[in-house]
Parts: C-alpha cells; structure tokens; sequence
C-alpha cells in the first residue's frame, strides 16, 4: 500500500511539473533561451536524476538518522565491505524505480524530438549519473551530521530544496545565483547540464568540473563517513 | 508556540506598515477581512479532509495531495491568469486560489475595492460549504467511530 501511495505521489508532483511546464509555454514560445521541448526535457531529466538517487540510496539514507541515533549501525560496520557504499545501497526503492521506468519513457519521448549525434546521448547519460551521484553525496553529507547532531532534521531537506530549485532553467537565476550553484554548489549547471549537452551548447568545462567534483566529493563523503564512525556508539 | 509564528508577526506588521504605502485605510480593512476570512475557510477545509480519519485507515498521503492541489490550483507554480479562458473562470474561485492567487493579486493591489468584496464573498461561500461538510461528515463518523477501553 505504502509503496503504491508513493509511486502516485512521485508520478503526481513529476505531473504537475510538466503540467505547469505546458502552461508556461502557452504564453510564450521561449523562456530565456528554453522552448518549451528544452523545457520539459529539464523537467524529466531532473526528475529522473532525483528517481534513480531515490532508487539506489532514499531508504539508506533515510534510516541513516535512527540507525545512528539508535546504535544499530554494528552489523553493517562488522561486514568485511565497504560500511559506506554497502549502507547506502543495500536497500533499493522500488516505488522510486518504477516512477525512474515512467521518467525514462518520457525522456527518450523528449528526446525523440531533437536530431542528436550519439556521442551526444553518451555525454548526455554521463552527466545524468554524475549528477545522481552529486545528488548522492549532498545526501550522505547531509544525513552524515547525524553523527554530531542529534536533531539535524531541518539540515535533512536542504539537498531536496535544491535540487527543487535546479530543476529549472538556470538562465532564469540572477547571476549571483548562477555562479553559486554553478562553481560552489554545482547542483543548478549539473541538472541543467544535460539538456545543455541535447541543445548543443558549451558544457565541456562544466562536464569536466562536475566529473571532478564527483570523485572529491566521494573522497570528501567517505572522510566524513570515517570520523562520522569514530563518534558512533553502539547499543549492543 | 508554533514554528510559524515568525510568518504571523510579519504577515501583521505587512499589514500595519502597507496602511502608510498606498492601500488607503478602506482597502487595508478589506484585505485584513480577505486575509480573516480565508484563515478560516482553508482551516474549516482542512478540518473537513481530518474528518476523512473516520472512513480512512492510512492518512498520511493526503498532506502531499492537498499540497500538490495548492501548488497547481493556487497559483504557486505559475500565475493562473495564464490557464485558458475557461479553465480559468473554474479554478480561479477554487478555494486553493483564493489563499493563493487572488490573496496575492489583492496584496499586489491588483484588485479594486469591489473585486476585493467579490472575493471575500466567494471565500464566505466556501466557508460556509466546509462548516457545513464538516458538520455532516463529523456526526456521521461518529456512528462509525469505535473507542477503545471507553
């Protein structure tokens, strides 16, 4: 039942989006450099990019707060595995994967729209998981500060909100904005960027800084991970 | 106390401050009434979907529902204006639209006195139908209400 309610929920809100993408474009034909197809493909990539991290890592991370809390975290600490990628993966959303199925669908709908070349679609399916996988670590940051904070609640839903907020066109941020979200926190240009790479504009350097900052943020995670563990005390 | 109660002192001192730029004092009084009015009503709707505790087992989906009603219908996600002609005309008096979009329009003073009263009238209506609702759903779940040790 729960997962049914969720599946719906996902399917609801992803819905409205669109929706209100369709409504956009009624008035006009072009938002600061998007069409409404631009549009729309934004839409479905970051809500694919959202699905697939739900998918792999929601319900990991999720729990993370009353495992810590609850000093439950032993038997996946005593597994000879890597205690952080094998916590955050070992349980899969399978509401979230079936709303990834419907998000994929209507991705290679979009895509169907524009004549791509397929390095194109590679770069394209690159940058999608390079921005899952920054999605990823803002999440394992986030929920890591349970380690210190026992009520860090608010801090949980700060990676949600942003990437509510960068699932749409990054030109329509003032510049201040831009460069925040495109140089520190890269989550605006990442979820932009592969519709950037389908309408063929400069994204090599955003490719390459986001790959970067990928693998640092991976190596960031895992040191926090480690001192994260250092503070957790047991309940057995 | 709860956490919003920033947002209330702000949303009086709004209030208090806009009677100095321009609102005149008849349209202040109007917008508080706006304002009185749809706390009222969306709390007598939301009263009235807690009643659906009596008929229904799991609950918890209908916040996101009820959110998702208020971003499409109450003019969060794009101005409503923007709907077509009819569609508009139908959920402009949505109950949604009047906390949302038409509480903003009378707040940027995009209404006259006279649209002000048609609005406030509409939010009456809906009031009314919810007190109503409520009452009805209230009594008749009780008689399916089962209290335990009682």
């Amino acid at each position: 039942m729960t997962a049914a309610i969720t599946f719906v929920l996902g399917i609801l809100f992803f819905s409205i989006e669109l929706i209100a993408g369709m409504v956009f474009f009624n008035a006009t034909d072009n938002i600061l450099g998007f069409s409404k197809m631009d549009y729309l493909l934004l839409i479905t990539t970051a809500n694919t990019i959202t699905f697939l991290y739900q998918t792999l890592a929601i319900s990991s991370h999720e729990n993370l707060v009353d495992t810590i809390l609850d000093g439950k975290l032993d038997y996946v600490l005593l597994r000879p595995v890597d205690s952080m990628m094998y916590y955050s993966l070992y349980i899969m959303d399978i509401p979230s994967l079936l709303n990834l199925f419907v998000a994929l669908i209507l991705l290679k709908y979009f895509l169907s729209f524009y004549s791509l070349q397929i390095l194109q679609v590679v770069l394209f399916l690159i940058s999608i998981i390079l921005a899952t996988a920054l999605l990823f670590i803002l999440n394992h940051l986030a929920v890591c500060i349970s380690f210190w904070k026992d009520n860090a609640l608010s801090i949980l839903g700060i990676p949600e909100y942003l990437m509510e907020f960068s699932s749409r066109p990054y030109s329509i941020y003032p510049s201040p904005l831009r460069f925040i979200f495109t140089w520190i926190v890269p989550i605006l240009k990442s979820v932009n960027l592969p519709v950037l790479i389908i309408k063929g504009e400069k994204f090599e350097i955003h490719l390459i800084f986001l790959f970067v900052l990928v693998v640092l943020g991976f190596i960031l995670s895992r040191y926090v991970w480690k001192e994260g563990i250092k503070r957790y005390a047991s309940s057995n | 106390m709860g956490s919003k109660v920033l947002f209330i002192i702000l949303y009086i001192l709004f209030f208090v401050i806009s009677i100095f730029i321009g609102y005149g004092i008849l349209y202040t009084a109007f917008l508080f009434v706006f304002l009185v009015l749809n706390l009222v009503m969306f709390f007598l709707l939301i009263s009235l979907i807690g009643n659906l505790g009596f008929y229904l087992i799991e609950m918890c989906p209908l916040r996101p529902i009820v959110e998702a009603m208020f971003l499409l219908f109450g003019g969060l996600l794009f101005p409503l204006s923007l709907l077509p002609k009819n569609a508009y005309k139908i959920f402009s008096i949505s109950p949604f639209s009047m906390v949302g979009y038409k509480f903003s329009m009378a707040l940027q003073k995009m209404m006259s006195v006279d649209m002000l009263i048609h609005e406030i009238s509409i939010s009456i209506i809906w009031a009314v139908i919810f007190y109503l609702l409520y009452k009805i759903t209230f009594k008749l779940g009780l008689k399916r209400y089962e209290g335990m040790g009682a």
